[in-house]
């Protein structure tokens, strides 16, 4: 599990990096993050609505209303250009966070 | 052992929602996207063999406690919150002076009627006891517009949501301020001209001072009036700060 902190940090760019698969809608992105994390990245699950509202705020993404399959309706997001720009800033300062990590580790993989 | 009572899915979805949108912080919208996601979540359960029950249990626990929710989503509709508490707000200063101004009018008529049927001479009586009873009698009236402010504003929760559904038509909006022009317009008459009138043929038929009683016993009746409404005020702050027990 991670810590609040750390959920807090990492929930705009695995939201904007999940939608770069192509549009979704709330819950299904959730069930997208818990199987890629196998489970390890477990969000409370109504508090990811509010980061999409403010995202959607933000213009990063934009969200429309359709009929699903099931026959209710469902809320689907996307991503926008904005958002694109997000991530790629995302993306360089989550490496720059990695690559150090990784570096320092490598010598003692195993912290016992 | 077996009589158990069947469990409604629809119902404990529909009592959960409820239970939010008492709270401020939601729109409608979101409510709506929150209630589509708990049925998801709870069919995609329910398909692993858990019962509507079980399922719907596990769903809500992961959707998150009322009250983390209501704190992230009202960080982000606090523009609308703050509409709704003016609004609610205004409504209070509204409802406060109606009920109070409706007794107190009232109240003075009766003074005046009660005055007019007791025989006496003004040398007899003095100047103190009639300032007093007058005092009471206002006094007893504002308590009552009071309890009935309170009513008002506690059953007012459910008037919103039934008004919130008719305001958006334009049609029952205009109704609606054509009515309460109306309604305005006849408690003016009921509590400005109608007392008005009743107290000038009073003071033709004997011109005393009753009148000035009246008057006189507003000196006491006004600071009453303002701590009485700051006391409403308190105490309506206070029922919304007291966590209420389940």
């Amino acid at each position: 599990m991670l810590s609040k902190e750390l959920v807090a940090a990492s929930t705009v760019p695995l939201v904007l990096s999940v939608l770069t698969e192509g549009e979704i809608y709330g819950y299904a992105l959730i069930q997208r993050v818990r199987e890629l994390s196998n489970g390890r990245i477990e969000w409370t699950e109504g508090m990811l609505y509010p980061v999409l509202h403010w995202m959607e705020k933000e213009d990063l993404i934009e969200a429309e209303w359709r009929d699903a399959e099931t026959g209710r309706k469902r809320k689907y997001y996307r991503l926008r250009k904005e958002g694109r720009k997000a991530l790629q800033q995302e993306q360089e300062q989550w490496m720059a966070v990695h690559q150090t990590l990784a570096k320092l580790w490598k010598h003692k993989p195993h912290l016992t | 052992m077996e009589t158990q009572t069947a469990f409604d899915l629809n119902l404990a979805i529909q009592t959960w929602r409820e239970n939010l949108t008492n709270s401020l912080a939601f729109r409608r919208e979101n409510l709506n996207e929150l209630e589509s996601h708990l049925r998801d979540s709870v069919a995609t359960l329910q398909t692993r063999s858990l019962s509507a029950e079980e399922a719907f249990l596990i769903a809500t626990r992961r959707i998150g406690q009322s009250r983390q929710l209501e704190s992230e989503f009202g960080k982000l509709n606090r523009g609308t919150i703050w509409l709704e508490r003016a609004m609610w707000m205004l409504i209070g200063l509204l409802v406060w002076p109606f009920f109070d101004r409706l007794m107190s009018g009232v109240a003075g008529s009766l003074f005046v009627l009660g005055w007019r049927s007791v025989r006496h001479s003004p040398s007899e009586v003095g100047d103190a006891w009639p300032v007093f009873f007058s005092v009471l009698i206002q006094l007893s009236a504002m308590v009552v517009a009071a309890c009935l402010t309170w009513i008002v504003l506690r059953k007012a929760g459910a008037f919103g949501q039934w008004i919130a559904t008719k305001l958006p038509r334009r049609s029952s909006f205009v109704l609606c301020c054509f009515l309460v022009s109306l309604a305005v317009v006849l408690l003016y008459v009921a509590v400005e001209i109608l007392p008005a009138v009743s107290f000038r043929s009073f003071v033709r038929s004997n011109p005393t001072q009753a009148v000035a009683y009246v008057g006189n016993s507003s000196y006491f009746i006004a600071p009453l009036r303002i701590s009485g409404f700051v006391i409403l005020t308190l105490f309506v702050a206070r029922k919304r700060l007291v966590p209420e027990k389940a």
